[in-house]
């Protein structure tokens, strides 16, 4: 077994946050977790490794759902990078949305329907990827707008923003494992049984 | 593979693929779906792609509703489902799943992360054939094709339905067109057209073996916004798409509208063209006394058009008439003269024509004729440029004042015979005079007396009266003695030249047959002149009033009066039914005319024989209510066969104070009731 060190130390950059708004931050650390990977490791290490983490986004935080799950499984070796491909897109459709909603409801006069407009296809990408927190921050956010309710809106623009940030990093870390298995020779695991 | 076959090739494939549970065909077939996408979410459209592209369909995606449906219509064939996004910054979602139900007939799914019930259901109204929700998963992707064989397979059994259905359609429709006319003739007419109809289904249906649109059927509404739109567009430049995005009716193909646009394009050639066959139409009709009405209703519905189109009926009634007409080839074919005369008339009988109902609209309103490429467009406001059109334009007269009198009478349509009649005029010089008069006559009939009269002649409904202006007597009097003169021979029948007044007409047969012969070709137009001259002479009076006396004097035509009988009969259904407005102080000269283009339509068209009988009886009825001088009894609408010669004589005849033809008013002496409405 080949041992490829592992250190996220300084090779591995700072992902930052691409939250636009000052105030936004995200409260989760962008850095993989490195003490995890500290010990140089094996490519079965690594791929166990990508497995319970690819688990707790799933099950223990609920940050992914099932839909996730069918991307990974329309990923084949024709398409070997499809869902890096997806994600990406997700995230730049989504920091494009974050930056309209940010901007609409910063007006004096907020358009609420413009705001509902933007919110309803954030719902609609964040499901397709399965970002499942962002999607329901996403419908919460909608019930705000038709109340027309600046206050609560901007709240839940926040919150999804958070959410939003939150599942970019951990994504960002799945696949940087991933890229770490493949580089080691690996392949990543394509049965998520654990997965309902 | 089955679905890079043609549109029809494909469906046959699908169906026969799904019928034979071949495994290998069957295996294939979702395979290679053409699957167009529309999302303006790319992450979705990226993920959509790649669960279809793992369906084994072809997909083609683009982000913008506009870009999908360009690509829609340069590539008719080829695509077999569209999958749309609901929510898209620049066109609705539910637009585009119309624009493409319209145009290109595909099955659409909609979808949406949007899962309200009333966005559901505004898919399920709008005709989308499914709604996913997102996110979408592979599975609800994999079974898409079945929507595609649905939508063949219902479009199979619609072309073969739509074919009984558009009988079943059609059939009531002609029924109702059935209501305005009073003759059973019509019935016959309709009947001939509806065995002609169902034979065309019948056709249509075979041809329906490959895949096929659902047959449209063109209610009156429909046809009504059709020629909306065609107006609006103008003949010609109206082009099936133009056509359509103006009517903007969803479920409607440019194929359906293209080929109703054929359609409606040979009737409008057919009204303006074939003037014989107009008048053969008419003598056919005038077989039996119905015939008379048959003719006029088929007159009617082109006149129906022209008058619709003038305004002055309602357009519903031309509608219903346009429809079944369109789908009546044959029926059409009288109509082009009528329009002919219409304009012809509204030109010069502007004047009068309308006595009070608006018809110098109609007069003044050449334009809808315009509609009718194929007529010629006389319009000279002189009377002497009418009067030589008068012969195309009594049939005309008749129709304005049909149009005018009885907006939407159903009579009035029958005048529109008159214009039949105009055409007769014009193939015959001669007689062609007299039939000015009677349309003319018919409104002025219709006034007073002759309301009743007419009435009573059978002229069912036709108190058109209003529209028709009487043709002025002097003319058609003056044409007359033309006529007699130059026509002598022709007019053997024509009381004119034997008795003062109308006697001529008593010779009801035998006038009509001169009539037709006469008027064929005698002196046609020398009696034009008379006949202008007669205008000249009266201005406007001429041709209400007068042809009222000699109508009156026509439709006695009974033998009572030596009136034009002969063709007042013919022309008194036609004319008195159109004639009858009442109100209308129509000159019995009018109507006289009126009553002699009847008369000469209905001769020219060969009625020589028998026919006239029973009309003239009728005529002569009429014409003895027009015979009230400016009775309000305006004859009614004569019928344009051959009442016109009748009413020339007949209105000539009261010109020169042709005693009888005042005494026949008295509608006593006529037994209505011969009149065969």
């Amino acid at each position: 077994m080949r041992k490829v060190p592992m250190f996220c130390g300084p090779s591995v950059p700072k992902r930052r946050c691409l939250a636009q708004a000052p105030k936004d931050s995200c409260s989760s650390k962008c850095i993989v977790p490195c003490r995890q990977l500290k010990k140089t490791m094996d490519v079965g290490q690594m791929q166990r490794q990508w497995i319970d983490y690819t688990k707790s986004l799933f099950l223990e935080k609920g940050f992914l759902d099932g839909q996730f799950l069918q991307l990974q499984q329309l990923q084949d070796e024709n398409n070997p990078d499809f869902v890096v491909e997806v994600v990406s897109l997700f995230f730049e459709d989504s920091e494009r949305l974050l930056k309209d909603l940010t901007f609409a409801l910063d007006q004096n006069g907020v358009d609420f329907k413009k705001v509902d407009a933007h919110v309803h296809q954030l719902k609609g990408s964040s499901s397709s990827i399965g970002a499942q927190r962002v999607k329901n921050a996403c419908i919460a956010f909608r019930n705000f707008c038709e109340e027309q309710n600046t206050d609560a809106c901007l709240r839940c623009l926040q919150q999804v923003k958070q959410e939003y940030c939150i599942v970019k990093n951990k994504l960002e870390t799945m696949f940087r494992l991933e890229q770490q298995i493949v580089a080691a020779g690996g392949s990543i695991p394509t049965e998520l049984s654990f997965i309902g | 593979m089955n679905l890079s076959n043609g549109k029809g090739s494909m469906s046959t494939l699908t169906a026969s693929v799904v019928m034979k549970s071949g495994d290998a065909v069957s295996d294939q077939f979702p395979a290679g779906l053409r699957v167009l996408v529309v999302d303006d979410d790319p992450t979705c459209l990226m993920i959509l792609e790649k669960m279809l592209r793992t369906c084994l369909y072809e997909v083609t995606k683009c982000n913008r509703a506009e870009t999908a449906l360009s690509l829609l219509r340069e590539n008719k064939n080829g695509f077999d489902i569209v999958i749309s996004d609901v929510h898209m910054p620049d066109m609705d979602g539910f637009k585009l799943l119309e624009h493409i139900g319209l145009e290109m007939d595909l099955p659409v799914i909609m979808m949406s992360a949007d899962d309200g019930k009333s966005v559901v259901m505004k898919g399920v109204t709008h005709g989308a054939c499914d709604y996913l929700i997102k996110p979408v998963r592979i599975e609800a992707l994999k079974n898409i094709w079945q929507h595609v064989v649905r939508k063949r397979k219902n479009e199979w059994k619609d072309a073969e339905q739509s074919g009984s259905a558009e009988e079943g359609d059609r059939h009531p429709k002609a029924s109702d067109e059935a209501d305005y006319s009073s003759s059973a003739n019509e019935g016959s007419w309709r009947n001939s057209k509806k065995r002609r109809d169902e034979e065309e289904e019948a056709e249509d249906r075979d041809d329906t073996s490959t895949l096929k649109k659902p047959r449209v059927v063109w209610s009156v509404e429909l046809h009504q916004q059709f020629v909306a739109a065609v107006d609006q567009l103008g003949i010609d430049k109206a082009v099936p798409k133009k056509i359509l995005e103006l009517m903007n009716v969803p479920g409607l193909t440019r194929e359906n509208v293209a080929s109703h646009l054929q359609k409606y394009r040979l009737y409008l050639r057919r009204l303006s063209g074939v003037s014989q066959h107009q008048n053969n139409l008419n003598n056919s009709f005038l077989g039996p006394q119905e015939a008379t009405f048959g003719t006029i209703s088929s007159i009617n519905g082109i006149d129906l058009q022209t008058l619709a189109v003038a305004g002055q009926l309602p357009a519903q009634s031309l509608a219903t008439l346009q429809a079944a007409g369109l789908g009546r080839s044959t029926a059409k074919a009288g109509v082009p003269i009528p329009l002919m005369d219409q304009r012809n008339l509204f030109s010069f009988e502007n004047p009068r024509l309308r006595f009070g109902e608006g018809q110098p609209q109609h007069l003044s309103t050449s334009k809808p004729m315009n509609l009718l490429h194929g007529i010629p467009t006389n319009m000279e406001p002189k009377q002497l440029a009418n009067l030589h059109q008068s012969t195309q334009s009594i049939g005309g007269l008749n129709m304005r004042v049909n149009a005018s009198a009885t907006q939407g009478n159903p009579i009035l349509m029958q005048m529109a015979q008159s214009q039949p009649r105009g055409q007769m005029l014009s193939e015959n010089t001669g007689p062609r005079v007299p039939r000015l008069p009677s349309s003319l006559g018919q409104p002025t009939v219709s006034n007073g007396i002759s309301n009743g009269l007419l009435g009573r002649n059978g002229i069912a409904g036709n108190n058109r009266g209003p529209a028709y202006n009487p043709v002025p007597p002097s003319s058609s009097l003056l044409s007359f003695p033309m006529n007699q003169t130059s026509e002598m021979s022709v007019n053997n029948s024509f009381p004119i030249g034997t008795t003062p007044g109308i006697s001529s007409i008593t010779t009801k047969g035998s006038f009509q047959e001169e009539v037709t012969s006469g008027i064929k070709g005698s002196s046609g137009f020398p009696s034009y002149d008379i006949f202008n001259e007669l205008h000249h002479q009266k201005s406007h009076d001429l041709e209400i009033t007068n042809p009222g006396l000699t109508y009156n004097a026509s439709h006695h035509v009974n033998p009572l009066q030596g009136n034009i009988d002969v063709a007042p009969s013919v022309l008194v259904h036609q004319g008195f039914s159109s004639t009858q407005q009442t109100g209308q102080s129509r000159d019995g000269a009018l109507i006289g005319k009126a009553m002699f283009s009847m008369g000469e339509g209905l001769e020219q068209n060969n009625l020589q024989n028998a026919n006239f009988n029973p009309l003239l009886v009728d005529n002569s009825i009429r014409i003895k209510a027009e015979r009230i001088p400016d009775a309000s009894s305006q004859t009614n609408l004569f019928p344009e066969h051959y009442g016109q010669e009748d009413l020339m004589t007949a209105l000539l005849k009261q010109q020169e104070g042709m005693g009888p033809a005042e005494n026949e008013f008295e509608f006593d002496g006529y037994s209505l009731d011969n009149i065969p409405v």
